[in-house]
């Protein structure tokens, strides 16, 4: 994972280029719409998905049935912070000594001001309000992952 | 979308590198403020408001250097990130070391994130505008809303622009040092020649 400053080559986050750094990337998301929508925005990177809030954890302690998972280099979850068991899966996993270094990116669900500074408060590295419509779903993710595996330098194990 | 300008502050010790970013960031579109500290024991009096900083606005995003006189951009993050007045504030690492090892410790700090200045001019101007455009854009930060009019008479009070905080510290903050020198004067050279060609 070296390299990094290989250029986000654009003007504003919606023409964002798809990131260039193969990357193991971790994501919750109950919607296969979704899940397939980040696929596209993915290109060189490796997507693991998993559906719900005890599989993060599970996937991330490589408990069966993950015990061959990668180490994650980013952690995108889709979460409803109004949901106190989500919130719950945020906080372990950002008390955590093996996995609270990963950069963890919430994808809201139920964006409320409340919603945010409860994310911010429990560690996640960053917010964004999911947006509704498939094409600016796509943009965001793709300026996300542009963000975080080009840009931005990422710890190493 | 913000509804105020985002209320940055910039905590680098060198004066140049802080007029850099500045004049990088104000070149993007999001209506700012950037405020400038030079040192760690500032920037920690400006977050708790403390001193002269006592009217200065909570800042919506904290662009820390690490190698700092006084107190290091380690201790700084640590502070912010253990306070529970202060902990979700957004706080970029935005230093010249790449050591995995800062790297490491930022995020094990709860850093939101940790971006290496490039040395090469445009560059920098690429990073800061990723920047601005995933932090100020993209995401959401946490922002208390409040009187526009309130808190801000003090703007740009922080900054300081004298050199020579009497930096102190191990060999490998001092490699650190030259490294930076050394950047800040290609990025200068930079930018002179861009300046020159633009203003032909």
């Amino acid at each position: 994972m070296h390299l990094r400053l290989s250029v986000i080559s654009c003007s504003s986050p919606m023409q964002v280029a798809a990131p260039s750094i193969a990357a193991e990337i971790l994501l919750l998301s109950e919607n296969e719409g979704e899940v397939s929508l980040v696929r596209r925005a993915i290109e060189k990177s490796c997507l693991n998905v998993v559906d719900d809030c005890p599989a993060v954890l599970r996937f991330l302690r490589r408990e069966p049935p993950y015990q061959d998972s990668p180490r994650p280099d980013l952690i995108l979850l889709d979460l409803d912070l109004s949901d106190p068991d989500q919130c719950d899966t945020l906080e372990q996993i950002k008390r955590d000594p093996s996995f609270k270094r990963i950069p963890l990116v919430v994808l809201a669900t139920n964006d409320s001001t409340r919603n945010v500074f409860q994310a911010y408060d429990l560690h996640a590295n960053a917010y964004i309000a999911k947006p509704s419509d498939q094409d600016s779903f796509v943009r965001v993710i793709r300026a996300t992952l542009a963000f975080w595996l080009n840009l931005a330098r990422l710890p190493q194990e | 979308m913000h509804q105020r300008p985002v209320e940055i502050l910039l905590v680098d010790d060198s004066p140049a590198d802080a007029r850099l970013t500045r004049t990088a960031l104000m070149e993007g579109a999001v209506p700012k403020k950037i405020h400038v500290v030079t040192d760690g024991a500032q920037a920690i009096d400006f977050l708790r408001r403390r001193n002269v900083f006592h009217s200065v606005p909570r800042p919506d995003v904290v662009l820390l250097d690490l190698n700092l006189p006084k107190r290091d951009g380690l201790e700084v993050l640590r502070d912010i990130k253990t306070d529970p007045e202060l902990h979700s504030i957004t706080v970029i690492i935005l230093t010249t070391s790449q050591l995995p090892e800062d790297v490491r410790a930022a995020y094990e700090l709860s850093a939101n994130c940790y971006v290496v200045k490039p040395v090469d001019l445009d560059q920098f101007y690429r990073v800061m505008r990723g920047i601005e455009e995933f932090w100020m854009t993209l995401a959401t930060l946490p922002t208390i809303s409040r009187d526009p009019n309130s808190g801000t008479a003090r703007d740009d009070s922080a900054r300081s622009e004298e050199p020579g905080n009497g930096r102190k510290g191990s060999a490998g903050a001092r490699h650190r040092t030259a490294a930076t020198i050394q950047g800040r004067t290609r990025r200068l050279a930079n930018l002179l020649v861009r300046k020159a060609t633009s203003s032909r």
